[in-house]
Formats: structure tokens, C-alpha cells, sequence
């Protein structure tokens, strides 16, 4: 009689537990069939470009429109607990990284959400992204960081 | 005269003595929840965030996968198992607000207002209140799964405490949370654990969790002094503290009936088995401080 409540409460968290392992087999699933998808397209895509680039290669010279000039640039932004600082590279006209200098105010478990905005940013190739659900302060600090770097590059 | 005094003074020892190792433990507490409060006040947000993170994941067909805050979840929920709500009595910024603000109340309800006793809410309304927790958890679920959490910003009153926390003014944009936060404070004054009990999402998960049975206070009924109700008074979240309510989650294990008992009635097994309050509470604590640790908790490591 003692123990039905904790009896029912460990069915009720197993059923929860399972539950999520059957939603997490099924929308591994999907995302491997989206996967597969996008590989194809972006091979189509691939072929697409190198034929159009043969044919305009002689005709057009590469059209120079990057916003930004080569080069390291430092910036700083306000993240949780204090500066955040960081360092961004373009190379070619284009962000190839941001290197995080200084993030000390920041609570480990939340700055280890916030670091995804970094791979947003260089996928974006700017600044304008979202930021990190519970990690907001340290992911704001981190893109006006690297929003302070970009302006420094710009042209 | 002389004689009587003298036939009452044993008793009056052991209820001085009682009285003694209830204030000692008092600042026993105090002191652990005043450390953590420092170190890791962001602890409850992580693992709630673990729980939002997992159903923004649900509503949006995504594989599920351990983060951080995920992770944070689980340590807080495994350790909770385990030992009870000890998370919520003796570690979470939150809750040790909830006790400064009541016992700062108390304060100036006594030494200014000069009032006998401390106001606290009618019995009767803060078991229905207890509920209200539950609908905040599922109205968050159910908000994170259809993707709209998001519109929420600005409005999370954790928000603005963990700003404060930072020793930082909370962010622009956020005066609907300032006035929660507001509000909150202001019920902690006429309640003990008033966001415990009655609002916390997270509170509400660890309610429902199936706390071993062996890692929750009993009471020894057949021993009561007929008629005595001394734990079901100080009760900070109105338990009767019978066996079925010692099990319906509500128990954040902060220990005040275990030495409020003028019999020592009310145990658990590591209680009984250190024979001492210190030692109990430290190990669990030292435990809590390594795993927060490991979860990046800690804000100076």
C-alpha cells in the first residue's frame, strides 16, 4: 500500500521516457531522409553552377561584391555577466571565423548554448541572426560582438 | 517556590536544547542556500530550460539531443530521486529568496509593526494555490511545442532575477518581468516559499517525480504527544505531514519539522543513520556543489 504512489509515478515517467524514444526513432528518421534530400539538391545545384560559371567565365571577369575588406578584426558586445570579446577573419570577401577572446561573465551552461549563433553567423555570413531560447543575454553578446568586428570591416 | 523551580527546570532544557540545534540548523541552511545563491544561481533556470528546449524540439519535428541545459535537466531530476527535493530546500537561488524575503518580513512585521505573529495566507487557500504551479508548467509545454514561446519574451520574471544576480539592471524591453518579479517578491513576503509552492514550473516537474520512497522524511504518527501539531505549523508549504502527504511531492525537504518535533518523530534515513543534521545536509550539498560543477553551474569555475 506504501509505495502504489511512487509506484505510479515511476509507470507515469517510464511511459514519458518511452514515449520520447519512439518520437526521437521517428524524427531521426525524417532527418535522415532530409538529409539525403538535401545532398541531392545541392549536388544538382553544384553541377548547375560549374556548367553556368563555364559559360560565363570568359565573358564576365568574377564580379567583386563583397561587403567586406580582408583582414582580423576585434570587436566587443555586453554579454550576461560582463564583455564579451571576439575576433573575426574574412578571407576572400568572406567570414570564415569568429574566435571567441573573452566570455568569462558568462555561466558555463548557458554560454555553451550561446556559441551555436557563432555557426548561424558564419552560415549567414552576418550578424543578423537569432538568438539562443534561455541563453539570450550571453548569444546577444556574442553577435553584437561580432556586429562591432563586422563594421570594422566593412568597406 | 524553590521546589517547583527546581522540578521544572530539567524539562525546560531539553525544549532550550531543542531550541538550540533548531536555530543551528536554521543557519545551517541558511548559510548552504547563501553559497549556492552565489555560486549557482542559475541552476533552476538551466533545467527548466532543458524541459523548454525538448518540447520547442517536439513541435518542431526535430531529433531530440543532449544540450546543456538537457543536461542540467536530468542531473537536477536524477539528483532529486535520489534525495529528495533537497535541490529546492537547500540550493535554488529562488527558493533562498523566497526564505530571505519571508524572514526579512517577519522582521519588520514584529520589530516595527509590532505584531505577535507573522501574516501568512489562510490554510484554505494555499492548497487550491498549490495547483496553479501545474497550469503554469503545462501552459509553458504546451506554448514551447506549438512554437510560440518565443512571442513570450520580455515576460519571464527569471529573466529579470538572473539580471540582478549579474548585479546588472535587467535589459530594456522587459517591464512586464519586472512587474511579475515585482509581484513575486511581494507574495514572498506573506508566504513562506510563495513561488515554490504555488508558481514554480520546475517545482511542479520535481513534484511529480517518483522520489524514492526511502529518500523522504517519515513521521512515526504512533509516537505524537495527542493533540500536538508543532511540524504541521512551521510546515513552510502547509503539509499535514502524514504519510500521504509526505509523498504527494509537495515536500521540499527543508527539514524544519524534523527538529520542530519535540519527539523527534519525523526521519529519514540519513538522518538516522549520521544522528546528525551537519553531516547529512553537508555531504548532500558537497554532492550537489560537484555535479553543479560538472553541469557548469558554477559561475566562478
Amino acid at each position: 500500500m506504501n509505495h502504489i504512489n511512487f509506484a505510479i509515478r515511476t509507470v507515469s515517467l517510464l511511459i514519458i521516457l518511452v514515449a520520447l524514444g519512439q518520437y526521437q526513432n521517428i524524427a531521426l528518421a525524417r532527418a535522415a531522409e532530409a538529409e539525403a534530400r538535401e545532398l541531392q539538391i545541392e549536388e544538382v545545384e553544384a553541377y548547375n553552377a560549374s556548367v553556368l560559371a563555364q559559360m560565363s567565365a570568359e565573358s564576365e571577369a568574377a564580379e567583386d561584391n563583397s561587403l567586406y575588406v580582408d583582414g582580423t578584426y576585434e570587436g566587443s558586445g555586453t554579454g550576461f555577466g560582463g564583455e564579451i570579446n571576439v575576433s573575426v577573419t574574412i578571407a576572400e570577401g568572406k567570414l570564415t571565423a569568429i574566435d571567441v577572446l573573452n566570455a568569462d561573465g558568462e555561466d558555463p551552461a548557458y554560454y555553451d548554448q550561446a556559441v551555436a549563433v557563432i555557426d548561424e553567423m558564419l552560415k549567414a555570413q552576418s550578424s543578423e541572426v537569432d538568438t539562443v531560447s534561455g541563453a539570450t543575454f550571453s548569444s546577444t553578446g556574442l553577435i553584437e560582438a561580432t556586429a562591432d568586428a563586422l563594421g570594422k570591416a566593412e568597406k | 517556590m524553590a521546589e517547583n523551580k527546581k522540578e521544572q527546570k530539567k524539562p525546560l532544557t531539553a525544549a532550550e536544547k531543542r531550541r538550540k540545534a533548531q536555530k543551528q540548523k536554521t543557519w545551517l541552511r541558511a548559510g548552504i542556500q547563501f553559497i549556492f545563491f552565489l555560486s549557482m544561481p542559475g541552476a533552476f533556470v538551466a533545467g527548466f530550460s532543458g524541459i523548454k528546449h525538448l518540447f520547442q524540439w517536439i513541435g518542431a519535428g526535430e531529433p531530440l539531443h543532449v544540450d546543456s541545459f538537457v543536461l542540467a535537466l536530468i542531473g537536477l531530476c536524477a539528483f532529486t530521486i535520489l534525495f529528495g527535493r533537497f535541490f529546492c530546500g537547500y540550493v535554488c537561488a529562488f527558493g533562498g529568496l523566497g526564505d530571505g524575503v519571508f524572514w526579512l518580513s517577519g522582521v519588520v512585521q514584529k520589530k516595527l509593526l509590532h505584531r505577535k505573529k507573522q501574516y501568512q495566507l489562510p490554510e484554505k487557500l494555499v492548497r487550491p494555490c498549490q495547483m496553479i504551479k501545474y497550469v503554469i508548467l503545462f501552459a509553458i509545454v504546451l506554448l514551447c511545442t506549438l512554437g510560440l514561446y518565443g512571442n513570450l519574451s520580455g515576460t519571464s520574471p527569471w529573466d529579470v532575477f538572473s539580471r540582478l544576480t549579474a548585479l546588472k539592471l535587467p535589459a530594456a524591453g522587459y517591464g512586464i518581468g519586472i512587474v511579475l518579479m515585482i509581484l513575486i517578491v511581494a507574495g514572498m513576503a506573506i508566504q513562506p516559499r510563495f513561488f515554490c509552492q504555488f508558481l514554480c514550473p520546475m517545482g511542479a516537474v520535481f513534484s511529480l517525480l517518483p522520489i524514492l520512497p526511502f529518500a523522504q522524511l517519515k513521521r512515526n504518527s504512533e509516537q505524537c504527544i495527542s493533540g500536538c501539531s508543532a511540524c504541521e505549523k512551521r510546515c513552510p508549504v502547509n503539509l499535514k505531514l502524514e504519510e500521504a502527504s509526505l509523498r504527494n511531492g509537495e515536500c521540499i525537504a527543508c527539514e524544519v519539522c524534523t527538529d520542530t518535533c519535540p519527539r523527534s518523530n519525523i526521519s529519514r534515513w540519513d538522518l538516522a543513520l549520521t544522528k546528525n543534521f551537519w553531516l547529512a545536509a553537508l555531504v548532500k550539498a558537497i554532492l550537489f556543489f560537484m555535479m553543479g560543477i560538472c553541469l557548469g553551474f558554477c559561475r566562478f569555475l
